[in-house]
């Protein structure tokens, strides 16, 4: 078929207009206007012709096999009013090192947790639990060191355990962020080591139905997963739209290669509401979300006791492997999380002043473990609730335009935030109560080929703790608190503290040809102490340690500078970021030494442990990390991705732990040819090397690092379009040589192999129309 | 799943984070599966003053260091021993030992140490011999009630608990539990995790 894009009043032809079908682009048309299509398949279609300026043109199509049509299409120039509604600010050009995964990048990960979505990023790995979850680590900083922000509101979890992973199911993204290096001017004063973005799909902005289902099916930890999306938005109410998702996971326990990892199982469940309006300058949102998961814990972690802990280091595979199983059920060890997020956001165009956002959020994160009890004992003995409800006020300033070339844009704003936190189960944390409120300015000076931005940002929070007087008595006897350190006796004590924080950057963007640039990052942030770092008194419930938090910590500070060079070629595409983070008065969780420079240990009931103590230590990340993609042929992709981190306690001159090692991985994809309706077909093959950590402190961790290993992984898919279909089917293989590995960030490490050969099916059917 | 209680939830956030606080009807600190104490009772079988020895930490994990009494025994004496837990936490103090017997078929006590001799240690010619004096539903020692023999000589006493649940229906409390220790010198073979460990110092002059 031939078609040719002329301009409607003038009948110029058009080069350059995007052609599609749906949401698949079919290309471009050339300097005459032309575009040919082939190997359409039979049936109606609506093809799609964009050029920047114009309207979007319609037609439609009955498509017979064995044809050839010539057909034009006329585009009509926008008027001035339409091109101020849809005039958006350009999305800030970010200093750091980032990476976006959407489209087909992010279709290829459906099916996995949040932190092995993320995983193919250069700069991030995962720490993994005892379950089938897993928390993302940026630049060997994870937990409360890195923010998650879901559809721009931070999550707030407990996030402090190596086992609490992230209550979010990672299905409800359109298009994920990864910003690597310190952030905390514009994400929040936390954000030492990024922040990881979750955003949803934007709403539909014109009237239409789209529906996206997704069916997912894996044979280690064998099960499936489904999620579905409908967005719509009605044509009898102009700017109203709506949008429904859901999703259901449930997986048997996975298996290493030579044993179940028994109790591992899943079930996890998501839904998710949203509804907008867009009238004239003014734009609404309200949605709520829940998130709701059952985790089974490895049957072979052994942490009740620091004897039995040790003696299962010694052991090749868990004592009483024999009886595992790969079933379904979920038995004690097990957690229960849920999440809620509830917000209602505005965006007004003020005048000539700008764009103002606005958004209230509600959260409520509710956390249960069970522990392997005596059957007398009901309910969870770890169980945790969090409410945070939080307002954002965010102010876009119009762009100043100083000349031609040079244009000043930038948004200042206020946060306010709430919080509760409630425990119940064995002595481990106080409640506390907290207020918190932040004020942030970040200006942008935009120039030709060069960019410059600096910001920064002040925070308060003041925290009340609050405990059992028998809970503080027992800080008191261990020598962490004094007798009248949080004033008159009473039952409950309240122990408050107060912390001011300033967080600054500046950075700069200089664009030496049109495809190369440079960004340079230097920041500061500062993260208060959380209530666990403070007023930890007990057993640890990860590991067999008696842990003693230390109330009088201060703030951590974090100083860091990156240089990152992008390469954005028509056949290669290419990022390197080189980095170095020095925390001051990091808070770091590790032995006590005694006097005489042993360590030191405590009797309990359950043995001799090893006490640990949250200190404020001076400490220094630094290391590079990088990907490039070359596309050599239209037919051959390929990818190659670096990870360095070397992090080091200055203080007491020894390597931090649970630092990843260094990884390479390489990916080559081979597209074939569209072929009937047939599109978009690929086969593909990783492989991921990752190395031994040779810089660890025995004395900090319990076990040497696990030896290095390489993981191949292979995909094959491809697409279909059916009518207004579009059917997506792919076969994914990880681990592919059953290799047997621990990983070095994994709790599992100290007790058992990591799940072998992996093997996922994925179909997704997406449907949209447009009158 | 409890999709329930979300409405509840947003209701009782809206009204209160941001004011106040959220009536929590959950919080009780409930300390469940806790042992802070182990009471060892040894009375002669002939008759006599009972002597007891005490392993405490009532403010549980963390906070005061814990106190242990000495076992004090008379040589060429049989005594019958009982073995008691509580959790001093709670107030009146709990009775484990309870809960324990309740349990007994995944349950047993093990005594291991310098000091002892026995179907768990393999100590010839320790101070103590032991055995024990009570059995389970399914025949098998639970150790709450024990018997022993009390001869010259000084060492160490490692009273260990060891919940041993069954894994995916297979009983993991065995006939060989005990042996399996003695043959491992340790528990580092036996199935089961460890709720109390502790060690008294043993003399008999």
């Amino acid at each position: 078929m031939d078609s040719h894009v002329i301009d409607a009043d003038t009948h110029e032809a058009l080069a350059g207009a995007l052609v599609r079908v749906g949401d698949a682009v079919l290309g471009d048309t050339d300097g005459a206007g032309h575009f040919i299509l082939r190997d359409l398949c039979p049936g109606e279609l609506t093809l799609e012709v964009e050029l920047m300026g114009y309207t979007v043109a319609r037609q439609q199509l009955a498509v017979r096999g064995g044809q050839v049509v010539s057909i034009e299409i006329e585009l009509s120039a926008m008027d001035e009013e339409v091109i101020v509604v849809e005039d958006k600010a350009p999305v800030a050009t970010e200093m750091r090192a980032t990476a976006v995964l959407s489209g087909a990048a992010l279709a290829r990960k459906r099916g996995q947790a949040l932190a092995e979505t993320l995983s193919e990023v250069p700069g991030v790995t995962q720490l993994r639990s005892g379950s089938g979850m897993a928390k993302p680590i940026v630049r060997g900083q994870y937990g409360r060191r890195l923010l998650i922000l879901v559809d721009a509101v931070r999550h707030r979890a407990q996030e402090w355990g190596i086992d609490h992973a992230p209550e979010i199911d990672p299905f409800i993204a359109d298009r994920l962020t990864v910003v690597r290096g310190a952030a905390g001017v514009r994400y929040g004063p936390d954000a030492i080591g990024g922040a990881v973005l979750v955003d949803p799909p934007d709403l539909l902005t014109r009237p239409g139905l789209k529906t996206e289902l997704h069916v997912i099916g894996t044979a280690n930890g064998s099960g499936g997963n489904v999620a579905a999306r409908v967005q719509a938005a009605p044509t009898s109410l102009p700017g109203l739209a709506w949008q429904l998702e859901g999703s259901f996971k449930r997986l048997a326990s996975a298996s290493t290669p030579d044993y179940p990892l028994d109790n591992t199982g899943v079930m996890e469940g998501s839904l998710g509401a949203t509804v907008g309006y867009r009238r004239g300058s003014a734009d609404y949102k309200l949605s709520y979300r829940r998130y709701q998961a059952e985790l089974g814990v490895c049957s072979c972690l052994r942490m009740e006791s620091s004897d039995d802990f040790y003696a299962q280091l010694e052991r090749e595979r868990p004592l009483g492997s024999e009886a595992y199983r790969a079933d379904f059920e979920i038995d004690r060890p097990s957690q229960a999380v849920a999440h809620d997020l509830a917000l209602a956001r505005g965006k007004w165009e003020l005048g000539e002043l700008g764009t103002l956002g606005t958004t209230l959020s509600f959260q409520h994160d509710h956390r249960e473990e069970y522990e392997i009890v005596r059957d007398a004992v009901t309910g969870p003995q770890f169980n945790f609730r969090l409410f945070t409800s939080e307002l954002e006020a965010a102010l876009t300033h119009y762009p100043l335009h100083l000349n031609d070339h040079l244009h000043v844009r930038g948004t200042v704003g206020a946060v306010a935030v709430g919080q509760l936190h409630s425990y119940s189960g064995l002595p481990l944390v106080p409640d506390h109560r907290s207020l918190g409120a932040g004020v942030f300015a970040i200006e942008r000076l935009v120039g030709h080929d060069f960019e410059l931005e600096a910001g920064v940002r002040y925070d308060v929070l003041g925290r009340t703790s609050e405990m059992q007087r028998r809970d503080f008595l027992r800080l008191v006897r261990s020598g962490q608190l004094a007798e009248d350190a949080c004033g008159p006796e009473m039952d409950p004590v309240e122990c408050s503290s107060l912390f001011h924080t300033v967080s600054a950057s500046v950075g700069g963007l200089r664009q030496l040809t049109p495809a190369w640039a440079v960004k340079l990052d230097l920041s500061t942030a500062s993260r208060p102490p959380n209530p666990d770092e403070q007023y930890l008194n007990g057993s640890a419930p990860t590991f067999p340690v008696v842990g003693l938090g230390k109330p009088d910590l201060g703030a951590e500070t974090t100083y860091s500078a990156s240089v990152t060079s992008t390469f954005q070629g028509a056949r290669l595409v290419a990022e390197a970021s080189a980095y170095a983070n020095r925390i001051e008065d990091y808070i770091y969780f590790a032995p006590a030494i005694g006097a005489d420079g042993a360590p030191i240990f405590d009797v309990l009931i359950r043995g001799t442990y090893p006490r640990f103590i949250t200190k404020a230590v001076d400490a220094l990340f630094y290391g590079f990390d990088g990907g490039v993609s070359a596309t050599p042929t239209s037919f051959l992709e390929l990818g190659a991705q670096l990870s360095m981190v070397r992090a080091r306690n200055l203080s007491e001159d020894s390597p931090l732990v649970f630092v990843p090692p260094d990884r390479v991985r390489a990916s080559a994809t081979y597209k074939l040819p569209a072929r009937g309706c047939w599109h978009d077909s690929f086969v593909s093959l990783a492989g991921t090397y990752v190395a031994r950590q040779e810089r660890f402190d025995l004395a900090a961790d319990f076990a040497p690092p696990p030896d290095a290993y390489f993981l191949l992984g292979a995909e094959a898919g491809a697409e279909v379009q059916l009518g207004k279909h579009t059917l997506k089917l792919a076969l994914q293989g990880q681990n592919l040589l059953n290799t047997r590995y621990r990983d070095y960030t994994s709790l599992l490490r100290y007790f058992a192999d990591q799940p072998g050969t992996q093997v996922l099916l994925r179909l997704s059917l997406l449907t949209s129309s447009f009158p | 799943m409890r999709f329930s209680t979300s409405l509840l939830t947003v209701l009782c956030l809206s009204s209160s984070a941001l004011l106040g606080a959220c009536d929590d009807d959950e919080h009780n600190h409930n300390e469940n599966e806790v042992i802070t104490t182990v009471i060892l009772t040894f009375t002669p079988a002939a008759g006599g003053a009972a002597v007891t020895a005490t392993f405490n930490d009532p403010d549980g994990d963390g906070g005061a260091a814990p106190t242990v009494d000495p076992i004090n025994l008379v040589a060429a004496t049989t005594y019958t021993a009982a073995v008691r837990f509580e959790n001093r936490l709670e107030t009146p103090a709990e009775d484990i030992t309870v809960e324990v017997a309740d349990e007994a078929t995944e349950h047993q006590v093990f005594f291991t140490g310098t000091a002892v001799n026995g179907p768990a240690s393999n100590q010839t010619g320790a101070a103590l011999t032991h055995s024990y004096a009570d059995t389970d539903a399914g025949g098998l020692p639970i150790g709450l009630a024990n018997s022993f023999v009390a001869a010259r000589g000084t060492g160490t006493m490692l009273v260990t608990l060891r919940h041993m649940p069954p894994v995916n229906s297979a009983p993991a409390k065995t006939a060989s539990a005990a042996m399996t220790v003695k043959d491992a010198g340790g528990f580092s073979t036996l199935g089961g995790a460890t709720d109390v460990s502790v060690t008294f110092q043993v003399t008999v002059p």
